[in-house]
């Protein structure tokens, strides 16, 4: 931290209360992740998915606080206002897709993780390509943690930025974000996926708190939700924000290609693996998908309309965007308790993603790269040190993108993120139905795919939307992995057959008689 | 993949089919429902028309309220079917006769 960003002795005391709300908030949650600590049997498979034993409740919480983060409630608010109500919009069209497919991918994915005690997403692709499996393992490592590290930081901006400006800026960005690293470090150590989990739970009550109490305000201040619509659509600033500006193919490719390839993020499908049964995925599902309707729809919807309504085209002074979310709450509510528990729900969702992928990271580096990647043994007493030591790695890289982010961190997640999960996520959904796929069409499908993604982003087509043709950014590379799926599979010799009909169901058939 | 071990897998696994189940396909054709409501969000309700409304409403509101309503309506008529599928072909398995065909 450079001389001007020291805090000194005259501080306000809101701007103390706000710090304080930090720290108490995650001395609760350190708790939580003792507490899950202790309760945490021994071994991977206990550690990373909780012994696959999570009950429909509890997954249906984890689900929700996976999802219901900064991204929707801070992110998607701003970026209607900095850049346009069309964003947010797209957002609402990916879950077209996704909850529709949500039940048929998760049920498959959820029977082959407890038939097989996957740990990592990795193992999953692994075993249906069916062979190259370190070199496998290694590209599918480097490209989760490519675009991990990318999420990780997206989700640094807003987590840091709604406390610093709650504090009018009088505590700098850059100090909420050291302090925000340094907890998550501490906490995720501590207890892996249960107390993740628990710690989960706290963050949904919390943001179906915050989120009532900001329903109510809205409905106070602005006399109704179609007085609020209007009052933003007819604002000075709406004749710039009510407009698309993206082409309709950009729209559609978000549906297509973008919303399905949520369906395998690898954070989700960790969840799918820790389900207790398979009721805990379709409740668990139906359940965050409604909470999604609250999270993702009405929420960033209220926030959005808003701002504009308020604020007009007269934005306020923030050092990032997501910085408006917090400054409109204390500009309705004025500095107190509501907008401490406010506060509160903002740290908790913007945590609850972090801390997960972060244990993600560690599974994915910790099992798969080191251990059957690269193919180094380490004791069960080192690698809890290996993991710990991988966390902080991570979480200390991810700071790279939030230090001077030059886009809201939605765009950063349409235009850097995702690409590459949807790189990860496609091949492997179409892997799950398609038998004739085979070890050397799945393993030039992902390198193709990173290969294409890392070219078009960085070098051929530096400016997004990373290609010539108006389609989302993940486009691309996604058609390019999926025709090399099918060409290279097709002209070389199909899998065994003894592999498909174990994978697929067939050696063994089951005929159900009343 | 000696590492992967099929001991003590819960019963609900075999009634989880790996290929798709013959109205699943049907989601399918939802795509291509979802892209024509998608198309029509785009090109008749993503403008700004303050003199025009729709359900007493601006137009992009209304299209945003479009699209999240087909996918909650979407996803509780989803959970409803899976779980009944589901749920009965598990209890099919527990109590009905089970022949192994190899």
């Amino acid at each position: 931290m450079g001389g001007d960003d020291r805090m000194n002795i005259n501080i306000s005391p809101w701007s103390l209360v706000v710090l304080s709300t930090l720290i108490t908030f995650f001395a609760f949650t350190l708790i939580a992740g003792y507490v899950g600590a202790k309760r945490t049997k021994k071994g991977l498979h206990e550690f990373y998915v909780a012994g696959g034993t999570l009950s429909a409740m509890t997954v249906m919480f984890t689900y929700m606080a996976t999802y219901m983060e900064a991204w929707e409630f801070v992110g998607m608010p701003a970026v209607m206002i900095s850049e346009g109500f069309e964003w947010w919009v797209i957002e609402m069209i990916f879950y077209l897709s996704f909850v529709a497919l949500f039940y048929m991918i998760g049920l498959r994915i959820y029977r082959l993780g407890k038939l097989y005690k996957y740990v990592t997403p990795t193992d999953m692709i692994v075993h249906r390509v069916g062979g190259f499996e370190r070199l496998l393992r290694i590209l599918i490592a480097i490209m989760i943690l490519y675009a991990t590290i990318i999420y990780i930081g997206m989700i640094y901006i807003p987590a840091a930025g709604v406390l610093s400006a709650a504090t009018g800026g009088e505590i700098p960005y850059h100090a909420f974000l050291a302090l925000y690293v340094i907890f998550i470090i501490i906490y995720v150590s501590a207890g892996g996926m249960r107390a993740v989990a628990y710690a989960d739970v706290m963050a949904g009550v919390t943001f179906i708190v915050a989120f009532l109490a900001m329903v109510y305000a809205a409905f106070v201040f602005w006399g109704g939700f179609d007085k609020l619509a209007w009052s933003a659509y007819t604002s000075d600033i709406a004749p710039d924000i009510f407009q698309r500006t993206q082409p309709f193919q950009y729209f559609w490719t978000m549906l297509i290609f973008y919303g399905i390839s949520w369906l395998f993020i690898p954070h989700l499908v960790v969840r799918f693996f820790a389900a207790k049964d398979y009721k805990g995925v379709i409740i668990g599902g139906m359940g965050s998908n409604a909470g999604f309707f609250l999270g993702a729809f009405a929420s960033p919807l209220l926030l959005g309309l808003s701002l504009a309504a308020y604020y007009g085209a007269s934005l306020p002074e923030v050092e990032v965007v997501e910085g408006y979310v917090p400054l409109l709450f204390m500009e309705l509510f004025g500095t107190g308790p509501l907008l401490v528990l406010l506060l509160l729900g903002l740290i908790a969702i913007t945590r609850s993603t972090i801390d997960s992928m972060l244990l993600l990271v560690s599974s994915i580096v910790d099992v798969d790269l080191i251990e059957k990647g690269l193919g180094i043994k380490v004791p069960e007493r080192s690698r809890r040190l290996i993991t710990i030591l991988v966390i902080i790695v991570v979480a200390l890289s991810s700071i790279l993108v939030a230090l001077a982010p030059e886009a809201p961190m939605v765009i950063i997640g349409f235009e850097l993120c995702w690409p590459a999960y949807s790189v990860i996520a496609w091949p492997t959904i179409v892997m799950l139905f398609w038998r004739r796929a085979n070890k050397y069409g799945g393993f030039a499908s992902y390198l193709a795919g990173f290969i294409s993604l890392l070219l078009f982003t960085y070098i051929i087509w530096p400016e997004a939307p990373h290609n010539p043709f108006g389609l989302w950014e993940g486009t691309l590379p996604t058609i390019i992995a999926l025709a090399t799926l099918i060409i290279v599979s097709l002209i070389t010799p199909p899998p065994p057959k003894e592999f498909v009909e174990e994978y697929y169901g067939l050696k063994k058939q089951l005929l159900y008689l009343k | 993949m000696s590492h992967y071990s099929e001991s003590s897998t819960p019963s609900d696994t075999k009634a989880i089919p790996a290929n798709l189940m013959s109205w699943e396909y049907l989601l399918i054709a939802y795509l291509a429902f979802a892209s024509f409501l998608v198309w029509y969000v785009y090109e008749y309700l993503l403008i700004w028309e303050p003199e025009e409304s729709m359900w007493g409403l601006p137009k992009p509101v209304v299209g945003a309220l479009m699209i999240s309503i087909t996918w909650i309506v979407l996803n509780f008529l989803l959970f409803a079917t899976y779980y009944a599928v589901i749920t009965k072909r598990v209890k099919s398995m527990g109590s009905g006769w089970v022949v192994m065909i190899e």
